[in-house]
């Protein structure tokens, strides 16, 4: 990271982590065995020339016995640069990027935005040729370079999703009627392999956040997750209840126009309870209890997954999603005592350094900020399996138009 | 990877270039830390303040007349402007606390 900022010579003084569960007595020994290297690197002249980025042609040759042998080599090439997720990728050859540009009209010098931390330059070529190598087919591309755009957005913060411990999966939740036109799935299975959009767009944007954004080298994700491989849906906007509207229309956009919303996620808690027969009471409690038994995301989004069937259900009690969230934003308080001993147990350090509290123990903590920071989306099949998505803490979801990529 | 005749496969980097970023110039070394001001850069990760604290400690206790400063910004996000100009404009060397 300190190349990417101009100073690769930086000196950096390392101690055993993760720092936060080591303890008074032992963070400060490991400062007593490291003070000499700090000593020095405060008081002695620093060698200059360190660490640039190599810079590697824009055609890379690779040569096999045979085609399947080339490609073969080409993956070993390829991942030794930290240039792929581990599964076989396509060879992103010239005609084969030719073909795959054929499915925008920008230009291949346009410049999607820079990428933390490497600052990276995605340009549409290069999230042209992560593409080819994800399997995308031409018409998928102007989702991915939409997905691309919207995470350079300051708000998305890339820069401290691309370094975090946490898993920071990014999901793709794509609306609108390109869904239907690209065949990207979002009934039964919509989470799950078998559908080649979701899984190739997914694919292909986790590339360029690897390759361009140089994620394999700056991400300390403790235990990653598969969603880092791929992770795109579609809403069923068929199956919203009557008066619910599509998330693309919610953020502002027209019915008839295509979007895809990035959200990156900590983890998912699965809403339990409506295995049970349930009233329509019931239903808002079970909803309520699993946010409310959340860590408080005062920075971020949470994301209300909700099957068809379970969707219906709720909408008895609200009409919209508007009047959902406003409900659950009270329903989910937890009083603030509570809430305290609960994230002391958890994290230890609550409230967080700096975070000026404006009330007493008594009040009632809210655990999203605002209504707008809950977003609702429904998709899959026939079920009563219904989740909650709460977001890595410093990031916030960004919808990006898809048809000015087309 | 041992390269033989046969096929030869040309694909394209999917890297690409980087931002051109102005390479700075470090700080020259003091050589010694009697009567300077150190700042301590945090980010209010749990901690990072033990482990500042304990350099403050082990700092004073060897040089002189040493003085420090606390620049506390928020977690997981880029620094605020001005905030990298702030902690230098005041210290004569700086030490931060970047982790998890």
């Amino acid at each position: 990271m300190t190349k990417s900022k101009g100073a690769p010579e930086l000196p950096v003084a390392d101690v055993p982590a993760p720092i936060s569960g080591l303890g008074e007595e032992k963070n400060r020994d490991s400062v007593d065995a490291v003070i000499d290297n700090i000593v020095s690197a405060l008081t002695k002249p620093i060698k200059e020339g360190a660490g640039e980025e190599k810079v590697i042609g824009e055609v890379i040759t690779v040569m096999g016995k045979d085609y399947p042998q080339a490609v073969e080599n080409m993956n070993e090439v390829f991942m030794a640069r930290k240039w792929g997720d581990g599964l076989p990728l396509i060879p992103p050859t010239e005609e084969a990027v030719d073909r795959m540009l054929k499915g925008t009209s920008r230009s291949p010098d346009d410049v999607v935005g820079i990428l933390e931390h490497r600052k990276g330059i995605a340009t549409v070529k290069i999230v042209a040729v992560n593409a080819v190598m994800a399997g995308c087919k031409p018409e998928y591309l102007p989702v991915v370079l939409a997905a691309v755009e919207a995470v350079t957005e300051p708000v998305y913060n890339l820069y401290g999703v691309h370094a975090t411990t946490a898993p920071a999966i990014p999901l793709l939740m794509v609306n609108g009627p390109l869904r239907n036109e690209l065949k990207i799935h979002s009934a039964m299975g919509s989470w799950g392999p078998g559908h080649p959009a979701n899984a190739t767009i997914g694919r292909a944007f986790n590339l360029v956040m690897t390759t361009a954004g140089g994620r394999a080298e700056t991400s300390m994700s403790s235990v990653a997750d598969p969603g880092r491989f791929t992770w795109c849906i579609g809403e069923n906007e068929e199956e919203l209840p009557p008066g619910w509207e599509p998330m693309h229309v919610e953020k502002g956009y027209k019915p008839e126009e295509s979007t895809v919303t990035v959200m990156n996620v900590h983890w998912r808690s699965p809403i339990h309870g409506f295995f049970a027969p349930t009233t329509d009471e019931e239903a808002i409690e079970h909803v309520s209890k699993t946010i409310s038994e959340q860590e408080p995301h005062w920075y971020g989004e949470g994301l209300l997954v909700l099957l068809p069937e379970i969707a219906a259900q709720l909408a008895r009690k609200a009409p919209t999603k508007a009047e959902l969230k406003k409900i659950l934003l009270v329903s989910t308080q937890v009083p603030w005592r509570e809430l305290k001993q609960r994230q002391q147990a958890r994290v230890g350090d609550f409230p967080p350094k700096g975070f000026e509290i404006p009330g007493d123990d008594t009040m009632l903590s809210p655990i999203l900020s605002q209504p707008e920071d809950l977003n609702i989306i429904v998709t899959g099949g026939a079920g009563r399996h219904s989740y909650f998505l709460y977001p890595w803490i410093r990031t916030h979801t960004v919808t990006s138009p898809i048809d000015e990529w087309k | 990877m041992e390269v033989s005749s046969g096929v030869r496969l040309k694909v394209l980097n999917p890297a690409g270039v980087v931002e051109k970023v102005d390479k700075k110039t470090l700080a020259s070394r003091p050589g010694s830390l009697d009567g300077k001001k150190i700042g301590l850069v945090f980010n209010l990760k749990t901690g990072g303040d033990i482990l500042l604290t304990r350099t403050a400690e082990l700092l004073k206790g060897r040089f002189k007349d040493v003085e420090v400063k606390w620049f506390n910004r928020a977690c997981c996000v880029a620094p605020p402007e001005g905030y990298i100009d702030n902690a230098a404009s005041w210290s004569d060397v700086a030490v931060a606390a970047a982790a998890d």
